[in-house]
């Protein structure tokens, strides 16, 4: 009777520890999952954001006029807000208080909106094409970094 | 002197929720429209002045150039700004770069013009 009751207990333990161990490999598999995700997204919009930005640097004044350059230049600046939202977000989310997020961002919104930004007289700054891309790329590793 | 009284400008109530480009000639809601038209006038009238970013659609880098580094090219000091007659509030952590920015743009200026 006791040896069955000893065994019945043995069983049961066993079961709540696998289900345990289960449940905590799934939590990680979905975390890792949602981060994989987050960064995904990330990328996704840092990219569309270095494209436009550079299409905006880069298009000679004779081949467009100020209404198209006004629409690419509104366009980035909103793109550029929702980066900040959603770097914003990912702090929150992932505790990331302490980080270089902060400066990186500040100088990839120099770059890509100061200067002439917004001018109809904007001359095309080849120099920026170097800069907006390893300003962004930086952002991406250390976002990658940061939730390793 | 003006008055003891602080004055604080929500951008986005107050000027615009699309603030964007340099000067006048780029936008009506340029920086150089909200540094002659609000910042300027109330911090000559003012004891102190709040400026709140939020509620934007965000920010270029010309406009902040323009409204804050401007503040230091049209005579006012960092010093004086830093001490109490200029906050810049951001609320929400994603306008949080440009209060920085905006700092950012007016120690820059001091350091070119010193």
């Amino acid at each position: 009777m006791d040896e069955n009751w000893a065994s019945g207990l043995f069983t049961f333990f066993s079961a709540v520890v696998i289900l345990l161990a289960g449940w905590r490999w799934d939590f990680i598999l979905r975390r890792r999952q949602q981060k994989s995700e987050t960064i995904r997204e990330l990328r996704s919009l840092l990219q569309d954001l270095q494209a436009q930005a550079i299409e905006y640097w880069t298009v000679p004044l004779e081949k467009t006029d100020n209404h198209s350059l006004e629409i690419q230049a509104r366009k980035l600046q909103a793109l550029f807000h929702l980066l900040s939202k959603k770097v914003a977000q990912f702090k929150k989310k992932y505790d990331a208080g302490d980080n270089q997020l902060s400066p990186m961002l500040r100088h990839f919104n120099h770059i890509i909106t100061g200067d002439e930004f917004g001018s109809s007289e904007r001359k095309p700054d080849l120099d920026k094409i170097p800069k907006i891309s390893s300003r962004g790329r930086e952002i991406i590793l250390e976002l990658e970094r940061l939730i390793e | 002197m003006g008055s003891s009284s602080m004055k604080i400008i929500n951008v986005a109530r107050e000027f615009s929720e699309v603030p964007f480009g340099r000067f006048r000639s780029d936008s009506r809601f340029s920086g150089e429209a909200f540094r002659e038209d609000l910042l300027i006038p109330n911090l000559k009238n003012e004891s102190e002045v709040e400026v709140i970013l939020d509620g934007t659609e965000g920010y270029g880098s010309s406009f902040l150039e323009e409204s804050f580094g401007g503040l230091i090219r049209h005579g006012f000091t960092l010093d004086e700004l830093k001490s109490g007659k200029l906050r810049i509030t951001a609320n929400d952590p994603e306008y949080h770069v440009y209060r920085d920015q905006a700092w950012a743009y007016m120690e820059k200026e001091t350091e070119r013009s010193g």
